[in-house]
């Protein structure tokens, strides 16, 4: 079983799989520059307000918390 | 002596690979800032002779990809385009090597000569991850330099590759990255309309695949060619079928890092870094704001506690010297007007410049401090959503904070933001951040005119007040510049680094010499500007130009209530806002001790209260105009800001004094 909810709404300490980013051209593009790209590990470090650090590809990266919000994770 | 070859060489890489470090280890004392035309970014340069050879080293905007997304990647990649350096180097840091592949992976499309530079193997080591050098080198098919740039290791490794790179003693065999079936043909077919090597200095097929990541700028240059309208026709043709082309370019280009990444490196199962212990303090929801309150009171302190102190004793020390050269040499001068020129024109400007320099000395250290250390990102995380509330971009904090100490190092310390767009505004707003000087003076005035507790009262109506000002101009100048570049915030939460001392202190001379240098020259002339308004034509400051001024303008005061005295004491104010209270006892022939009594007399509370409100709002001080003028380099925007805040005080002054004069009377 698994689910398919926002980065935003990730627990600290949740993994998962990103499946889709939504948003404008540029910001898509950006994310995936930095390894968000559908099918990359993710790992939320710590998520309370305000921006979301989250694990990739071996650094970390705080993304504010309504891009976080468009980026779909699948966990389970 | 031998004739040297002089050599140039970029330094790329991504942000936070300490490739300051490697730059300052490189040149040393030779370096120099050089601020590229019309932008807000400042590219170091610096020699360094090696072998017969004069290497001139470039140290490039860090960047983490060489798409047009910010200016710092445009100006990386024309650099390494236009200003065709004969070596490029990309520092990597070696303990998080994964995630600069990615722009290795770019660089090999855009020079055939490259050099890795493995910085912080120690601290990989820690890691335990072993990295296999040969073995990285082989892969990308280019050298590979271990280093340890804080114990200087690697240095001479480095120097002695760059020069059989040159010398073409070393094979080089770059990694050409294929793109698989859905892209390659694609290329292919593109690269059919072109027939060149290059495109105006870039590699065809680079261009094309950066076309195809939808990059703006290579639209633009091909869209500004007719011969190319072929293929931007095609572009647009495929953009019809598969939109997601970037998405699929990145992801194949981190699979190839990953492949690399596998083959070449042993990584422990669990990777847990220190930083992320740190970390979970750092940024704990109850603990991360206590503690990024504590290094900020800090900070600001050290700035303008001790850097006012010392500013204090140097001024202390320049009157000393003033006073001695009045006494002994100026008396010798028979031309009166020479001797105003100096005793009342050009030692000020240099007491003014003098006075600066400390303050701005200990903000570049605290400033190199915090970010060098990894702090900064934290600070803004944890910032960036109050940030958001005064419509400013969450690097922004550092800058508003300062500017509550002095405008200066406030919009110095813009240079956070990667996005020229968020700096500027954030560079425009910050003027209105009453800055110590004029809540000096505030306070000063306040407490002539009301009671404690209605002084207080008015006291957080003014800093409301400018609070509000700098969320609406914020909010004002999003809306009016050009929205070209998503500005949400995306941070890389770096490893912690103890600061190292001999990077700081290099940093911070530079910086300091760039101020003196850029910012400096301004401030002298305009002081000398406004000694010349007050002194001619007769040497007396009632019937001087600026007292004509200031009666020209007393119409315009009328509507605010302020008669011509107020206004040219203003007008003084823009030497330094705490020269308002010197220009008025001036102006009100009394000693500054009774200017209180007298302007109780003249004023009324609801004048008073005009007054401070135009004096928290109007023109910056000669000093923040030069150092607004030298962080854009730009003077229209320096004019704007001049412009926006004079209108802004003449409509807040007309409001506050006819609403006001409704209630209080």
């Amino acid at each position: 079983m698994y689910n398919i909810i926002p980065l935003a709404l990730m627990k600290p300490g949740q993994e998962g799989v990103i499946v889709h980013v939504e948003g404008g051209f540029g910001v898509v593009r950006r994310l995936a520059e930095l390894g968000l790209v559908p099918g990359a590990r993710v790992r939320v470090e710590s998520s309370y307000w305000g921006p979301v650090v989250v694990w990739v590809s071996g650094f970390r990266i705080a993304i504010g918390r309504g891009l976080a919000r468009k980026v779909w994770v699948k966990v389970g | 002596m031998k004739p040297t070859k002089k050599i140039t060489v970029a330094l790329a890489g991504t942000p936070n690979v300490g490739k300051s470090t490697v730059f300052n280890l490189l040149t040393g004392l030779r370096q120099y800032t050089a601020n590229w035309p019309g932008k807000t970014v400042e590219v170091k340069e610096g020699i360094r002779e090696f072998d017969g050879y004069e290497i001139k080293f470039v140290d490039l905007p860090g960047t983490y990809s060489l798409t047009a997304y910010s200016y710092d990647e445009v100006i990386a990649r024309r650099f390494i385009v236009d200003g065709k350096p004969d070596v490029v180097v990309q520092v990597i840091d070696a303990s998080t090597l994964k995630k600069d592949l990615y722009l290795t992976l770019q660089l090999l499309e855009l020079t055939d000569k490259l050099i890795l530079v493995l910085n912080m193997m120690d601290i990989a080591k820690m890691k335990g991850l072993e990295i296999n050098v040969n073995k990285l080198s082989a892969l990308l098919g280019v050298p590979v330099v271990p280093m340890i740039a804080v114990k200087g290791i690697g240095v001479d490794n480095l120097l002695k590759k760059i020069i059989e790179v040159v010398e073409g003693r070393v094979q080089l065999r770059p990694l050409r990255i294929s793109y698989g079936e859905k892209i390659e043909p694609l290329i292919v077919k593109l690269k059919g309309l072109i027939r060149r090597e290059k495109v105006q200095g870039y590699p065809t097929r680079w261009l094309l695949i950066k076309l195809l990541e939808g990059d703006k700028e290579v639209i633009d240059t091909l869209k500004s060619s007719p011969e190319y309208k072929d293929i931007i026709l095609s572009y647009n043709e495929i953009l019809k079928t598969s939109p997601n082309l970037s998405i699929i370019i990145a992801s194949l280009r981190h699979k190839m890092v990953d492949t690399i990444y596998k083959l070449s490196v042993r990584q422990p199962k669990e990777l847990r870094t220190l930083s992320e212990k740190i970390d979970r303090i750092v940024l704990h929801k109850v603990l991360g704001p206590p503690i990024l309150v504590g290094v900020l009171t800090v900070a600001f302190l050290a700035v303008f506690t001790l850097g006012e102190a010392l500013s204090d004793l140097a001024s202390y020390a320049f009157s000393m010297i003033t006073e001695y050269l009045i006494n002994n040499y100026l008396t010798t001068i028979i031309n009166p007007l020479i001797r105003s020129l100096i005793a009342d024109g050009v030692l000020p400007a240099f007491d003014v410049i003098i006075s600066f320099i400390p303050m701005i000395t200990m903000f570049l250290i605290v400033y190199a401090v915090i970010e060098d250390s990894g702090y900064m990102a934290r600070a803004t995380v944890i910032m960036d959503r109050y940030m958001h509330i005064l419509g400013l971009h969450g690097k922004a904090f550092l800058s508003v904070l300062m500017g509550f100490g002095c405008n200066v190092p406030g919009i110095m310390a813009t240079r956070g933001l990667e996005h020229h767009r968020d700096r500027l505004i954030a560079i425009l707003v910050n003027p209105l951040v009453p800055c110590a000087a004029r809540l000096g003076v505030m306070v000063f005035i306040v407490n002539l005119f009301f009671e404690p507790f209605r002084a207080t009262l008015v006291m957080v109506w003014l800093v409301t007040l400018s609070l509000l000002l700098v969320a609406l101009t914020g909010a004002l100048l999003d809306k009016v510049i050009v929205k070209r570049e998503f500005t949400e915030l995306i941070i890389e939460l770096p490893e912690y680094h103890i600061p190292s001392i001999k990077n700081i202190a290099l940093l911070t001379w530079v910086r300091v010499k760039a101020f003196i240098k850029r910012a400096c020259t301004l401030i002298f002339v305009s002081v000398i500007l406004i000694w010349f308004l007050y002194t001619f034509p007769t040497y007396e400051v009632e019937t001087s130009f600026g007292a004509q001024l200031g009666k020209l303008l007393e119409p315009l005061g009328k509507f605010m209530g302020l008669d011509w005295k107020a206004i040219v004491s203003l007008i003084f104010g823009l030497l330094a806002k705490e020269q308002v209270l010197a220009a008025m006892s001036v102006i009100y022939r009394v000693e500054e001790e009774s200017l209180g009594e007298v302007l109780k007399n003249v004023w009324t509370p609801l004048q008073a209260l005009t007054f401070l409100t135009v004096l928290m709002v109007y023109q910056p001080c000669v000093a923040t105009i030069a150092v607004i003028r030298k962080e854009t380099n730009s003077w229209k925007w320096t004019l704007l800001s001049i412009v926006y805040t004079l209108s802004l005080a003449l409509i807040l002054g007309v409001l506050t004094y006819n609403i006001g004069s409704l209630f209080l009377r």
